[in-house]
């Protein structure tokens, strides 16, 4: 019996993920706040925009993310100006990779020019929520807050120049044209997600 | 072997599926480090697979089965985990299991990848993702989210028997290897 609450103990804390959200699902755990960079407490729906929310789950240690993180900053503060909000979780453990702790994520938002919320996710529950398993991973929802994008940034996190498919781009570039998203759900290499224990 | 493999490839994907780098040459190429005492036995090269090669390098492999991982020199669970798939994929051997990995590292990790399958006695040549990562991912497994490590026990017919998007232990690897290849020899 002991062996079995054991390994019952021991599932439970290797669950995967939930399924990740469908197109055309809601942003799971909307309002719930979450420390920013700037000190403030900011939730999926306090940022969101007039035209759509683009939430990412990013993080500093991760090499993949590092490669994005100009573009992902960029496009960001570009989208955030023409009404789709924009808020950067970080749901990694801090005990497993320290570059993720706050004041590294603080330093990070600064040096990258982020105009838009870097927040952390404190339980990595939201992105359990989501069903996300490695950053840096986008969801994109439209107006209504229904899921109409999620995957990669681009085809080529290693060379900018080399991007052949603007994969985030494009879709909030359709998105703000009210075209359909011709691909609207994208595969990519990236880092897991080092998520905290249940709690 | 790593010849018979390089020449397999080649046959089964034609000259521009998969890229099979250049034969190791005895010199060290300009790239190498110093020669360290003893002198490392140069790696093998890589050979490099994309959408397009894999399922034909995959089917052409002469093994019965396959257990292939997808890891990078930056995942620290791929990394972790490396010393059990070689050990267990050994094991297996002489039952016809090949490991076959794949690196999905940048290609300025190269060398680092390269030094670290060596010191881990990984099985040479060792594969070298290239080209776009969506179509990678779905051209190797469709349910695979693209999270690393992946790793995936394949049949005679390269389906996937089993498939583990979390890190793996010899523990975990055994039992599914044990299903598949049963009692044969």
């Amino acid at each position: 019996m002991k062996h079995a609450l054991f390994a019952l103990a021991l599932s439970l804390l290797a669950a995967p993920t939930a399924h990740a959200l469908d197109l055309g699902d809601d942003a799971p755990m909307r309002t719930h706040r979450m420390r920013s960079v700037d000190g403030s407490r900011q939730s999926i729906a306090s940022v969101a925009g007039p035209r759509g929310t683009l939430v990412i789950f990013t993080c500093n240690h991760c090499p993949w993310a590092q490669a994005w993180e100009g573009r992902i900053t960029a496009l960001g503060n570009r989208y955030r100006a023409r009404g789709i909000g924009v808020i950067a979780i970080n749901p990694n453990d801090p005990e497993e990779f320290p570059e993720d702790g706050y004041s590294q994520m603080q330093q990070r938002a600064q040096s990258a020019g982020m105009q838009f919320p870097y927040v952390v996710d404190e339980t990595s529950n939201v992105a359990r929520a989501f069903g996300a398993t490695r950053t840096p991973e986008a969801f994109l929802f439209d107006q209504e807050g229904h899921l109409v994008y999620h995957g990669a940034i681009d085809d080529n996190a290693q060379e900018p120049d080399g991007v052949e498919h603007h994969y985030l781009r494009d879709a909030m570039d359709a998105l703000l044209a009210r075209r359909a998203i011709s691909d609207a759900e994208t595969r990519f290499l990236g880092c897991s997600i080092k998520f905290r224990d249940p709690s | 072997m790593r010849w018979l493999l390089a020449s397999l490839l080649l046959v089964a994907c034609g000259e521009d599926a998969a890229v099979v780098s250049a034969p190791p040459a005895e010199a060290p190429s300009p790239a190498a480090e110093p020669a360290r005492e003893p002198a490392p036995e140069r790696p093998a090269d890589w050979v490099d697979v994309d959408a397009e090669s894999l399922g034909p390098a995959l089917r052409a492999h002469e093994s019965r089965y396959l257990l292939v991982n997808v890891w990078s020199t930056w995942c620290e669970p791929c990394v972790e985990e490396m010393p059990q798939l070689v050990r267990v994929a050994g094991e297996y051997e002489d039952r016809g299991l090949a490991l076959v990995l794949i690196s999905a590292d940048f290609t300025t990790q190269r060398d680092a990848a390269h030094d670290f399958l060596v010191e881990q006695g990984a099985p040479m040549p060792s594969w070298f993702k290239t080209g776009s990562d969506d179509a990678f991912i779905r051209a190797l497994h469709e349910p695979w989210s693209g999270a690393l490590p992946a790793t995936l026990l394949m049949d005679e017919q390269r389906h996937v028997v089993h498939f583990w998007e979390d890190p793996v232990t010899a523990q975990t690897l055994r039992g599914p290897i044990e299903d598949l290849i049963g009692g044969q020899t």
